[in-house]
């Protein structure tokens, strides 16, 4: 589903590459955990592979289509939750989400049953008359993985999802998020709460300094350790 | 800690005008001097025009034996100019300031933080200020000769006069802010009141003249109204035509305490001010059918969303299509005593009606290149800007939608003034399809300028979507060309073309000009600008 090949992106002004030759395949019906510490590459990466960030060298391809080359067609198969949901303060919940499935295109009957399907489960239906700038740090995560949904995207992308959300709605979030994988879709996720990955990812990869550490089954990465462990033991090697 | 942070706010003020999105990255060598510049042109221009004005109301005052009016109005005029200036910044400045909590949260006492912002409101009047003072100190001194002790009295007057329209500001803006946050539509009220400040300012402006006159025959009245009236104004004028210096300490006190009191006041309760939650009403969603559009309706409806929820948007945004509209119906109104006042000054000379079809169509695209809808309209995507660019949408649609949301409003502001125009003064049929045609084209022309010029010099680091509404460098590139634009064309003319062609030759020639330059700007948005919008926000 999601293929990234030797991704290279360098800021300008800055010496050091924030993501260097890094390469990962994420399969249909994955979830895919992206841990790091700060500054690691785990947003760069995202933002590139959502089509936000140009990267330098290295190819994206998405359902087997180039990022580079069809960016569009690309974009229309995946969603994808920036780490703070900044959301157009000056339009309300349904509007936003509205307006969102009038950039995707996605036919009435379809858009509503979702918006109520996703706002019930977040306990957001009753917020959405009202206008975003009211909305707590939560909420406003709840809107975006809504508007995220709204399309039935094949690959989510979501960058530390849970942070601002509530226990029970952090809980939901995975509920949505195994049943998307369940149904065929892909996760690619970022997270610093290693517990969360350790329990909710088919796959982890573990980033250090722009490169890529570690990857594979969360199972076999971690061994007989917690992925806590396996975490800070790469993160020590990595100042050593 | 106050240098500090007046410091910052400096740099944010000076980065929002010089810098580009880049952090640190200066806005280039070309681009400064362009803007500084249009300061200075803008300084020249309404310099020019209080100096005429206080060289025509110094000898009456003078004969009169009031000679002290004459300093008393510059005081009242620039304290007008301030506060209408002012008011609204004070009001997102001091009161609604997005880094409220983050200096709240820092160990920096609360008196240093609103002190910062009053300072910067502060330096902001002396900016407008000065354009009158200097303009009144120049004249005085071309017309009489000064004294040492007259300067410097001059100088302190100055330098004192705008802690008075800074304490209205913080006084008023406070009374804003209390109902804007106590009606429901905010951008609304928060525009009519803008329009009812900037109305009396500019009706006060227009009617100078006629109250010279009037205060010229009834000078004793009137002086002894403004005595009682407008003590600190009064005692400002006696001080400096008298040199009387128990005058200027009692000016002194009139400026420095009611400031230093308003200070302490709002100090005192700025953490209450700071902190309140602000009338954001809840509104309970009742599941109703959606309604789905095109993805270039979605976003050019968007960008109307955005624009009729900003009050500061809204205002400066469309203040050039409001006055237009203005305009035209004081036109309608006024129109048979225009025509006829023209025809009285120009009585024997050259043929006035063949110049009030293109003066009034050059008057009417004067005023709609001040609206600036479209000009600031990618900079204030701010941080959302994700959501376009992780989008399935092509960069083309999305200006062009920023393109539309200009064109939908300006638009009809340019076919209402134009109808307008058309019933009120004599012209031919060709003439009034050419001032329906002039001012459509230059809507469209600043709608795509506007996003032309803003993909070219964005800014996405503000705290305040005013900073990029009124000061960004792309506003003031887009709205100086639109202004140039429209005189050059009447320079160029009354300078070169006049002998050769006829106003309405010339019309026609700058409509087909701007045609042309519209359907380029169209294509390059439409087709070229693909890598300019991905580039946005690269770092």
């Amino acid at each position: 589903m999601l293929r990234i090949e030797h991704l290279t992106k360098q800021y300008s002004g800055k010496d050091q590459k924030a993501v260097d030759d890094l390469t990962l395949h994420i399969q249909p019906g994955e979830i895919y955990g992206f841990i790091g510490h700060n500054g690691a590459g785990k947003t760069t990466t995202l933002k590139s592979c959502a089509g936000i960030l140009r990267f330098d060298a290295g190819e994206i391809f998405i359902d087997g289509i180039s990022l580079k080359e069809n960016p569009i067609e690309c974009k229309r198969r995946m969603a994808y939750i920036p780490d703070n949901p900044d959301l157009y303060e000056f339009l309300s919940g349904i509007q936003y989400l509205n307006f969102v499935g009038d950039i995707y295109q996605v036919p009435v009957e379809d858009r509503e049953k979702r918006i109520a399907e996703y706002s019930a489960a977040l306990e957001l239906t009753d917020d959405l008359g009202s206008k975003i700038n009211s909305y707590s740090h939560g909420m406003k995560q709840k809107l975006a993985v809504i508007a995220a949904l709204i399309h039935a995207p094949r690959l989510l992308m979501m960058d530390e999802p849970f942070v601002g959300l509530d226990p029970k709605a952090a809980h939901t979030v995975k509920e949505i998020m195994r049943r998307f994988c369940d149904d065929g879709g892909a996760i690619f996720f970022s997270t610093h709460v290693l517990e969360v990955a350790e329990k909710l990812c088919d796959k982890v990869a573990i980033i250090r300094g722009g490169k890529l550490v570690i990857s594979g089954d969360t199972e076999a990465v971690r061994g007989n350790e917690s992925l806590e462990s396996v975490f800070l033991e790469l993160v020590e090697e990595g100042h050593a | 800690m106050l240098k500090i942070l007046l410091k910052i706010r400096l740099k944010a003020l000076a980065d929002s005008l010089f810098n580009r999105q880049r952090r640190g990255k200066s806005g280039g060598k070309g681009m400064k001097a362009l803007l500084i510049f249009l300061l200075i042109y803008c300084v020249v221009v309404f310099g020019g025009m209080f100096g005429m004005m206080f060289y025509a109301m110094y000898e009456p005052f003078q004969m009169l034996d009031m000679g002290w009016l004459y300093y008393s109005l510059c005081g009242v005029l620039a304290t007008m100019l301030c506060f209408v200036g002012s008011v609204f910044f004070t009001q997102s400045t001091l009161y609604d300031a997005k880094d409220n909590e983050l200096l709240l949260s820092m160990p920096i006492p609360s008196g240093v933080i609103l002190g910062s912002r009053m300072a910067l409101l502060l330096l902001l009047n002396y900016g407008y200020s000065l354009l009158l003072t200097v303009a009144c100190g120049v004249v005085r001194c071309i017309v009489a000769p000064v004294t040492a002790a007259g300067a410097v009295r001059y100088v302190i007057a100055a330098l004192l006069l705008p802690l008075i329209p800074s304490t209205l500001s913080c006084v008023v803006g406070y009374l804003i802010a209390l109902v804007i946050s106590r009606v429901r539509n905010k951008s609304l009220v928060s525009m009519v009141l803008s329009l009812v400040f900037l109305g009396a300012y500019f009706a006060v402006c227009f009617n100078m003249q006629s109250y010279i006159e009037s205060m010229v025959q009834n000078g004793a009245a009137i002086g002894a109204a403004i005595q009682k009236a407008l003590p600190p104004f009064y005692a400002m004028g006696l001080a400096l035509d008298q040199g009387n210096w128990l005058q200027l300490l009692w000016y002194a006190l009139w400026c420095v305490l009611p400031f230093a009191a308003v200070y302490y006041l709002l100090s005192r309760s700025f953490l209450r001010i700071a902190t309140a939650k602000r009338g954001l009403k809840k509104v309970k969603y009742q599941a109703g059918r959606l309604q789905a559009s095109s993805v270039r309706w979605a976003l050019t409806r968007k960008e109307l969303l955005h624009l009729g929820n900003s009050s500061a948007y809204m205002l400066n945004g469309c203040m050039g299509a409001i006055l237009a509209v203005a305009m035209s119906v004081l036109v309608a109104v006024k129109g048979d005593s225009i025509l006829q006042g023209l025809a009285n000054i120009y009585a024997g000379g050259f043929d006035v009606h063949a110049y009030i079809m293109p003066f009034a169509c050059i008057v009417e695209c004067l005023t709609l290149s001040m609206t600036i809808i479209s000009a600031p309209s990618i900079s204030l995507e701010g941080k959302n800007l994700w959501t376009l660019q992780s989008a399935p949408v092509k960069a083309g649609d999305v200006l062009l939608g920023k393109a539309l949301a200009h064109m939908l409003v300006a638009g009809p502001a340019a076919l209402l003034s134009s109808l307008l125009l058309a019933l009120v003064l004599p012209m031919s049929a060709a003439e009034t399809v050419l001032l329906f045609a002039l001012p459509l084209a230059l809507v469209a022309f600043m709608a795509f300028l506007g996003v032309t010029v803003n993909l070219r010099w964005p800014r996405f680091d503000y705290t305040n979507e005013t900073y990029v509404i009124k000061q960004s460098a792309s506003v003031t590139i887009t709205m100086f060309s639109g202004m140039g634009l429209v005189i050059l064309p009447c320079l160029l003319y009354g300078f070169l073309l006049r002998k050769t062609l006829t106003p309405q030759m010339m019309l026609l020639i700058a409509t087909v000009v701007l045609a042309i330059a519209d359907g380029v700007l169209y294509h390059y948005l439409t087709h070229r600008a693909e890598k300019a919008f991905a580039n946005l926000n690269q770092d």
